[in-house]
């Protein structure tokens, strides 16, 4: 496809005359006209996107004020100066003029000096933006439960407040040709690779898109390798998380109207990290990390092994549950393949309703779901009980996930393994295993491998992936993102003094 | 689409298309079995093999064929099945006595090659496999398994599946033996003493008391209930010792010329069931009781040891710690020459660990 300039840009070559007489079109732009000193100004703004506090309470009384004073002649700086807002632009620029008004600017014209324009901000940039901040998807039994908005500069506050640093840099850029969406690249200046950080802008500087939706939807467009079903950017709208991937060196990117944040370079443990993990003891949260991991290895091949024994190997089963395989599949007519992938489907309507349903509702329909179509699609033999089983805990298996977008990755990569397992059995499983991970040695996030610290071997990265190792074995920050500064905190030594336990 | 992912697409058809041709066995559409039993009838190869029916909740089926090879065997029975016969589930193979004596190499030889066998128990009988088989129909599929499994486990029959099997065929200085089921008078299917195996053919069957003796210097397990006549203090009764644990050693000695085998066996009993008259609080009570039992089971090994030499079996392995041992071993030479003009000497070390409560 030729890439062809857009000429969806129109204020190049305009005068601010067509700009307004452009916006009046809109039914929500108003025009006030006063009398300052004997001089006319007029007074433009975006009814629906000013502050209409601001605009009562302070700059019309003020305008009101100044309407009385006759006395004096008009002079447009004193009257910047002497106004009681902060934001107040002088320009004579078209492009400028465009862009402020349609984010909550007032544009003040005078009649004596038609080049030369006020632009005051009176904006209200939580209007129309939810109140809660508690995370909705990424849910914590323990730990902050502060997670981020669809306003961007909620969002850079959260995130100052957490982490009050001078390191902490944030870069706007505006993307979108439509949207004109802020998007907000942060990192820890001194400790964040530069490279990381100009690949991250180079990418995000080639993008030519119209409406930036989400950050999700960005990730997209800077991925360097689109065929791949894994995240290669960890989204989340944890506050705590993205506050951790920041500080061990990764480079968030924020975008307004997106209650997501995007760090990377991520590696693939970075999907199976919960931060609830830090906040329990490292023994347990190790264990809920390892139980994560089996869990994922679980869903993916469970109802893949299933249709492999059952339709090849049927020497494998032990002696003992022979019986009540059997027994439970004596009368189901279809082959394995065919049960499993009709199961496998319920599943994934019953997850795509819930979804889809208000939460009151997708309760309900949970249990309709899962208790009546499960009993019922046994008695009628349409399925045996014990790929009920299989499959019901394989789905629980692969939401403890805690990125949604990973947990949604093993449920899409469930199907081809169960297709590979009824073609060729177990050598088709491991032929599906093989090529799964040479596609995941293969994949690469800002550059820096996906598999590392598995592949290429980092043993000293090691100790916060499978394991989550404790705090004083965790003050490194990972070697493979090439930090600036390796060292996150010095714990100090503990005094081992061998004290008898009756020693009070 | 570039040329390139177009091959890798096809490459992956091709494979899908190709993978048609394997094999489907699905689970609930083949005849599986546990139990399978071979015989001689008239120069003819006998199989039965009861189908434990786990579709259909009725009772299990069982099914005879006669062929003169074992391939043709197979195509009979699977004529006889409502689905192909699968091999796969099976976990006992009865050989009947009169196959055991003309040899088992002809049936053996495919159970080597086939991968979908597992570990199978490989027992022998006296009468013919039909008849064992018959009286399982009523019984759990697997109750041939369990029953052969927990004999070994804690009854004083060696280990014997078709891994060890492989073993004692194929290795030198070593003969095969299986335990062997019988029939007892009341109906009941019995773990009665064992077979061993001269090359592929029956030699010699070994009574109950002698299978747990030869486990007793085979086995590292050494579950099992050894019975001999105490005759102490004028006193004379049968008494039961339970081994739990013990170590075995085979060596060689030279002595005067000839080859002499020195088995030592260190023996951890259970004594729960004892006659009044003794009191092993007593030193001396106990010393004498020991001596008893280590001089009884001494004996007792001495002349199975003897009884095999004379039949010229070698369950034990004897041929095999010769050959660890010496540079010029040949297996013809050894069974030809050393192993019948052998002396045998037997060395028990018993160690009383538990004697229950009552005493």
């Amino acid at each position: 496809m030729i890439k062809e300039k857009n000429n969806l840009n129109p204020t190049e070559n305009q005068t601010p005359a067509e700009i307004v007489k452009r916006a009046k079109k809109s039914s929500d732009f108003k025009e006030i006209q006063k009398n300052v000193s004997g001089v006319q100004i007029f007074i433009l703004y975006f009814t629906s996107l000013i502050d209409h506090k601001t605009m009562e309470h302070v700059f019309l009384p003020y305008i009101n004020e100044c309407e009385k004073k006759t006395g004096q002649a008009f002079d447009i700086n004193q009257f910047k100066n002497s106004l009681p807002l902060e934001d107040i632009i002088r320009t004579k620029e078209a492009t400028e003029i465009e862009e402020k008004i349609h984010q909550g600017y007032v544009l003040i014209q005078f009649e004596n000096n038609l080049d030369d324009f006020l632009l005051v901000n009176v904006n209200n940039l939580s209007k129309g933006i939810r109140e809660s901040n508690e995370t909705e998807n990424e849910f914590n039994v323990i730990g902050p439960k502060l997670g981020f908005v669809e306003s961007l500069d909620t969002n850079i506050l959260l995130l100052r407040t957490k982490v009050k640093s001078p390191l902490l840099t944030t870069e706007e850029i505006v993307m979108g040709t439509l949207s004109k969406t802020r998007v907000m690249i942060v990192y820890l200046d001194g400790i964040t690779n530069e490279q990381h950080i100009e690949n991250v802008k180079k990418r995000l500087s080639e993008i030519d898109f119209d409406i930036i939706f989400d950050t999700s939807a960005l990730v997209q467009l800077i991925k360097g390798n689109s065929y791949t079903p894994f995240p290669l950017y960890f989204s989340s709208e944890r506050l705590d998380r993205i506050s951790y991937s920041l500080t061990s060196g990764q480079v968030v990117i924020f975008s307004d109207g997106s209650p997501y944040a995007v760090s990377g370079p991520t590696t693939i443990f970075d999907f199976f990290l919960s931060s609830e993990d830090y906040y329990y003891n490292w023994i347990i949260g190790s264990f809920f990390r390892f139980t994560r991991i089996l869990a994922i290895i679980f869903s993916i091949f469970s109802s893949a092994i299933y249709v492999a024994v059952m339709t090849f190997h049927y020497e494998v089963v032990p002696a003992d549950l022979l019986g009540p395989l059997i027994e439970s599949r004596a009368n189901v007519p279809f082959p394995p393949l065919l049960e499993v992938l009709f199961l496998e489907m319920t599943i994934e309507l019953l997850r795509e309703a819930g979804a889809r349903l208000p939460t009151k509702v997708g309760q309900t329909l949970g249990i309709v779901g899962g208790i009546v179509i499960g009993q019922a699609a046994v008695m009628a033999a349409l399925t045996s009980n014990i790929l009920l089983i299989i499959v019901a805990l394989a789905a629980l298996a692969s939401f403890t996930t805690p990125a949604i977008v990973m947990s949604n990755t093993i449920r899409i990569l469930r199907f081809p393994f169960i297709i590979m397992s009824s073609f060729l059995g177990g050598l088709g499983i491991m032929i599906g295993f093989a090529v799964l991970l040479c596609h995941l040695f293969k994949l690469k996030s800002f550059d820096t491998p996906y598999m590392v610290p598995l592949h290429p071997f980092r043993s000293n990265s090691l100790a916060d992936s499978i394991i989550r190792s404790p705090y004083d074995k965790l003050n490194k920050r990972p070697d493979f993102l090439r930090p600036k500064d390796k060292i996150k905190y010095s714990p100090k030594e503990s005094n081992k003094k061998k004290e008898d336990i009756n020693d009070e | 689409m570039t040329n390139n992912t177009l091959v890798k697409m096809g490459i992956v058809v091709l494979t899908l298309i190709l993978a048609g041709c394997v094999p489907h066995n699905i689970i609930n559409e083949v005849s599986l079995m546990h139990n399978v039993g071979y015989d001689k009838e008239d120069e003819m190869l006998k199989a039965s093999v009861v189908y434990p029916n786990y579709a259909e909740s009725d009772n299990p089926v069982l099914i005879t064929a006669a062929a003169k090879n074992p391939s043709s065997l197979q195509e009979e029975l699977s004529h006889k099945s409502q689905f192909p016969f699968e091999i796969g589930q099976v976990r006992v193979m009865i050989f009947g006595d009169q196959l055991s004596r003309d040899g088992l190499a002809s049936i053996l030889d495919p159970i080597c090659k086939d991968p979908k066998i597992g570990i199978v128990r490989i027992v022998i009988t006296d009468g013919t496999p039909d008849l064992i088989l018959s009286k399982t129909l009523n019984e759990s599929p697997l109750f041939l398994m369990n029953l052969i499994d927990k004999s070994i486990e804690n009854e004083g029959i060696p280990e014997s599946n078709s891994h060890v099997m492989y073993d004692q065929f194929f290795g030198s200085g070593i003969d095969m033996s299986f335990p062997n089921l019988t029939v007892d008078s009341k109906g009941q299917i019995k773990v009665d003493g064992m077979g061993i195996f001269k090359g592929e053919k029956l030699a010699l069957r070994i009574s109950e008391k002698e299978t747990f003796l030869l486990k007793l210097m085979t086995d590292k397990n050494k579950m099992g209930v050894y019975s001999f006549d105490l005759n102490m203090h004028g006193h004379k009764a049968n008494i039961g010792v339970r081994t739990n644990y013990g170590k075995h050693k085979v060596k060689f000695i030279k002595e005067n010329l000839r080859e002499q085998v020195r088995v030592s066996l260190n023996l951890d009993v259970e004594l729960d069931a004892l006659p009044e008259w003794i009191n092993l609080e007593d030193e001396k009570d106990l010393k004498l009781f020991k001596t008893a039992l280590q001089k009884s089971i001494s004996n007792d090994a001495e002349l199975l040891l003897k009884d095999f030499q004379t039949n010229g079996v070698d369950p034990l392995g004897i041929g095999r710690v010769y050959k660890a041992n010496h540079r010029n071993y040949s297996e013809k030479s050894f069974y030809d020459r050393i192993y019948p003009n052998m002396t045998y000497e037997v060395n028990t070390k018993i160690a009383v660990r538990q004697t229950g409560v009552g005493n």
